[in-house]
């Protein structure tokens, strides 16, 4: 007779870095069934857009999650753009691409120390954040935040960055990616990180599918969708592929991560080789009328935002619909099967940022 | 083994810390630090108070005095953006903590006072 | 620079015919929202390879009910817990029902406001 018993897992667990609740039945010490539980960060913030003006949205949407901040950001200014039809200058577009990508390059990089923190390898999530933190400070120097850019508006970007300090970027850059490919290469090679995360939290390619996984969880098994394929901002005109592994488990969506950062710094380079001279804003004139819905690829997945005005100088409806909650389902059916002792390796692999999940 | 290179490159090379605040911390150009308010140059047209997106600038024309709450204050410079007489800057350097939560207030010289103190 | 957007207009009736429909041509669960304004706006979206399709009911405020799609689409879960704790309609059988405590908030359906907040603009 297997031993039922109920543990609960969060909301303060050291693997996590948002609270998440988790109800775990386990039998002996697989877990059966599990069952979450939210809500600990939601702060109302879709209906901060009744009383703020459309204009300055833009910052509350950039405060809804510390890690992915600009490009909410840039997915609320791109939907008003839409519905209002406001010409967005090129220069504009380049430097959103620019920003955007190293804003995946740290998110990852994040991730990766955070993964190898719950394999216990201790010193490898430190390198992995000294690396982070050259792309921090270049994110400082060009936007003036580390964390919290502040640079995208409505209309375009609210600084300019000139073309000879892009060079030297792009020369720094090179002698980052270096750093990195050391560290990458820890990654695919060492047994420890292997071991902890191979056969781990299996998830098939139709599962994937059905349970409407998106990002980095979809395409670790498989399901090869990432919506910079739409081609927003200027991605129609780069060429990358989207990085697709097939074993399902904790370490494809490891390598589907590791793999991606160098794609990032192979776009930033293509981008900055092709970035044209001009403005980088345009005049936002009349009020939004009309509705949107604005899909980007944020690190963790897809995110898709609804916006609805009715012409006046507050939004009617603000809907953000974030990767992780996207992902909660495919997680509750990962962890089905697996040891206790798994279920924190799991749970970080989907990448949650619950502050994003509930705004 | 793999960890090798790395580990024996970190025991040699300098050490990444900032040694913050044993040293003085490095500040950008571009860095969003603190709001700095010249009261010379300011004229009370509170152009700045209306475009703050939190709420953070008041302007009290019957008291000629200029409050910011540094709490309530995210950075986000649009305030500068807005002042017509350029009385307002960003300076990179970090907003240190405060004792009282309420507003720092600023002494301003109103307009046409400045201009009768010209004439004179 | 976008793709093209398809948004159609269906009935309350027709919902869950129309959902099978959907799920059996091979489009995933992308999201599902709901806008107050006169009535209740439901939109389902769905996407398959890029491609974007919208299902809209309007349902009236004082009757709103919803049949769940948990049964065809079983992810649906999460999103039909939060429109029933945010907005206060009521989905007949959803796979996982939380009953109200999907979200932990001290005021019942915040969402179900209509019109513009007082506040400074």
């Amino acid at each position: 007779m297997a031993l039922r018993t109920v543990i609960p897992f969060g909301p303060q667990h050291p693997v996590l870095p948002e609270p998440l609740h988790l109800d775990l039945v386990l039998d002996d010490e697989k877990v059966v069934e599990a069952v979450p539980s939210i809500g600990f960060i939601h702060r109302g913030l879709e209906m901060l857009c009744r009383r703020k003006n459309f204009r300055d949205m833009v910052y509350v949407a950039e405060r809804i999650c510390g890690i992915c901040s600009f490009i909410h950001g840039l997915g609320y200014s791109q939907g008003i753009e839409r519905i209002m039809d406001i010409p967005v200058p090129e220069r504009a577009h380049y430097l959103r691409v620019f920003w955007s990508e190293l804003s995946r390059i740290h998110s990852h990089l994040l991730w990766l120390g955070l993964a190898a923190d719950a394999a216990g390898f201790e010193s490898l999530f430190n390198h992995c954040w000294r690396i982070r933190e050259k792309i921090l400070d270049i994110i400082e120097e060009t936007s003036g935040g580390r964390v919290i850019f502040g640079v995208c508006k409505v209309g375009g970007v609210r600084r300019d960055v000139d073309n000879d300090f892009l060079k030297g970027i792009l020369i720094r850059l090179k002698a980052i990616e270096a750093d990195y490919n050391g560290i990458a290469a820890v990654f695919k090679k060492d047994y420890t990180i292997q071991h902890r995360f191979s056969d781990v939290g299996i998830l098939s390619i139709e599962d994937a599918y059905r349970l409407g996984a998106v990002g980095p969880t979809s395409r670790g098994s498989g399901v090869g969708q990432d919506q910079r394929k739409l081609g927003y901002a200027v991605y129609s005109r780069l060429e990358f592929e989207p990085v697709t592994e097939s074993a399902g488990d904790c370490y494809a969506r490891c390598m589907v991560r590791v793999r991606e950062v160098n794609g990032s710094f192979d776009l930033i380079r293509q981008a900055l080789e092709k970035i044209p001279a001009g403005p980088v804003e345009a005049k936002v004139k009349g009020v939004p009328e009309g509705e949107f819905f604005s899909r980007l690829e944020q690190p963790r997945g897809e995110v898709v935002y609804y916006l609805k005005g009715s012409g006046k100088m507050f939004l009617d409806r603000f809907r953000i619909r974030t990767p992780t909650f996207a992902n909660i389902p495919a997680l509750l059916h990962m962890l089905k099967g697996c040891d206790l002792a798994d279920v924190p390796v799991v749970v970080l692999s989907i990448d949650p940022c619950i502050s994003c999940a509930e705004r | 083994m793999v960890m090798c290179k790395t580990v024996v490159k970190s025991l040699i090379s300098r050490s990444a810390c900032k040694m913050y605040p044993a040293r003085e911390p490095v500040f950008f150009e571009r860095t969003r630090g603190r709001i700095q308010m010249a009261a010379v140059k300011c004229i009370l047209c509170s152009l700045c108070a209306k475009r703050c997106p939190t709420g953070a600038i008041i302007v009290d024309r019957e008291k000629n005095i200029w409050q910011i709450d540094r709490f309530k204050c995210i950075l986000c410079g649009n305030c500068i953006e807005g002042c017509k007489s350029e009385a307002l800057k960003m300076a990179n350097h970090y907003t240190g903590p405060t004792v009282a939560k309420q507003g720092e207030g600023h002494r301003v010289v109103p307009p046409k006072a400045k201009k009768e103190k010209t004439e004179q | 620079m976008f793709e093209n957007q398809e948004i159609v207009g269906i009935e309350k009736a027709e919902l869950l015919d129309r959902i099978r429909r959907t799920f059996d041509e091979g489009y995933r669960l992308v999201q599902i929202s709901c806008t107050r304004s006169e009535m209740f706006q439901m939109d389902y979206s769905f996407d398959k390879n890029g491609r974007f399709l919208n299902l809209r009911v309007n349902i009236p405020v004082e009757s709103a009910r919803l049949p769940s799609i948990t049964g065809i689409y079983a992810c649906a879960f999460g999103y039909e817990n939060e429109i029933h704790d945010l907005f206060g309609i009521s989905i007949d059988g959803i796979s996982i029902d939380y009953k109200g405590n999907f979200y932990r908030i001290a005021v019942k359906a915040p969402f179900n406001v209509a019109g513009a907040l007082p506040g400074r603009e």
